[in-house]
């Protein structure tokens, strides 16, 4: 590649181009870093679980599956970016925006699925769990979307 | 504060000005990531990466692999605070450059 840019006719076309390179670069790896097509399903599954727990009998089994599904869902996160190479913590402001919103309803849903079965109705709480998968699932993607969109402008 | 343009030699080569550009919205990416994204040998890209290392620009961590069996340890690569300055001055000179508002050498 021409690297000269020394004051001349053509530096500024040079560094233009090399500008471009970059930019290209943090394209391919803003689709690289694209999640593969069951991780969002299975944090879905993941806090579907814990917020279908209290349908179960209280006690160990309940607490059991409220703590695998926290644990799993840790490891998860952990494990992840480990896997694929690449770790990134700064995604952005846009990205974040969609964590909070997934906290509070998943809580939501949680206060929904404990009153459902203070009231007897124990058979309705599929109803929230189905609700935080398909919520997780989708705040999932728009944070996915959003993390990479901030690593191609490379902010 | 503003950012300083300035030209820096040791960023400006093709491919160690990529690898800092790779590296920069990120906090680490593993050596082989970094290769195939690149399209570089190991050779190449272990040569770059020393003398980043000795600019101070970057650094490599080892680290065992959680999907590895064997005791082959994986190599992540980061910038440095230092690197993340030299490497947005040197975008910044090259941004002048490319309007032809500054003449560089």
């Amino acid at each position: 590649m021409e690297n000269d840019l020394r004051p001349s006719d053509g530096a500024p076309r040079r560094a233009a181009a090399l500008l471009d390179e970059l930019a290209a670069d943090r394209t391919r790896l803003a689709q690289r870093l694209a999640a593969p097509a069951w991780l969002y399903p299975a944090f879905g599954a993941l806090t579907a679980l814990y917020v279908a727990a209290p349908a179960l009998e209280p006690g160990a089994a309940s607490d059991l599956v409220t703590t695998l599904a926290v644990a799993a869902t840790l490891l998860l996160v952990w494990a992840y970016p480990r896997l694929s190479g690449v770790r990134v913590s700064r995604t952005g402001a846009s990205a974040r925006l969609t964590l909070g919103p997934l906290l509070g309803a998943t809580l939501l849903l949680l206060s929904t699925s404990l009153g459902l079965v203070a009231l007897g109705l124990r058979w309705w709480t599929p109803l929230p769990a189905v609700a935080s998968f398909a919520l997780t699932v989708q705040l999932g993607r728009a944070f996915d979307r959003r993390y990479r969109e901030h690593v191609r402008r490379g902010a | 504060m503003a950012l300083e343009p300035r030209f820096d030699e040791t960023i400006h080569a093709p491919t160690r000005l990529r690898v800092c550009g790779m590296l920069r919205p990120v906090d680490e990416i593993d050596f082989a990531v970094l290769r195939d994204s690149l399209g570089v040998s190991d050779a190449s890209l272990s040569k770059h990466l020393k003398v980043l290392t000795e600019a101070g620009y970057v650094a490599t961590t080892k680290r065992a692999s959680t999907t590895r069996s064997d005791s082959r340890r994986l190599t992540w690569v980061r910038l440095t605070a230092a690197g993340r300055r030299a490497f947005d001055a040197h975008v910044a000179a090259l941004r002048d450059i490319s309007a032809g508002a500054a003449t560089a050498g």
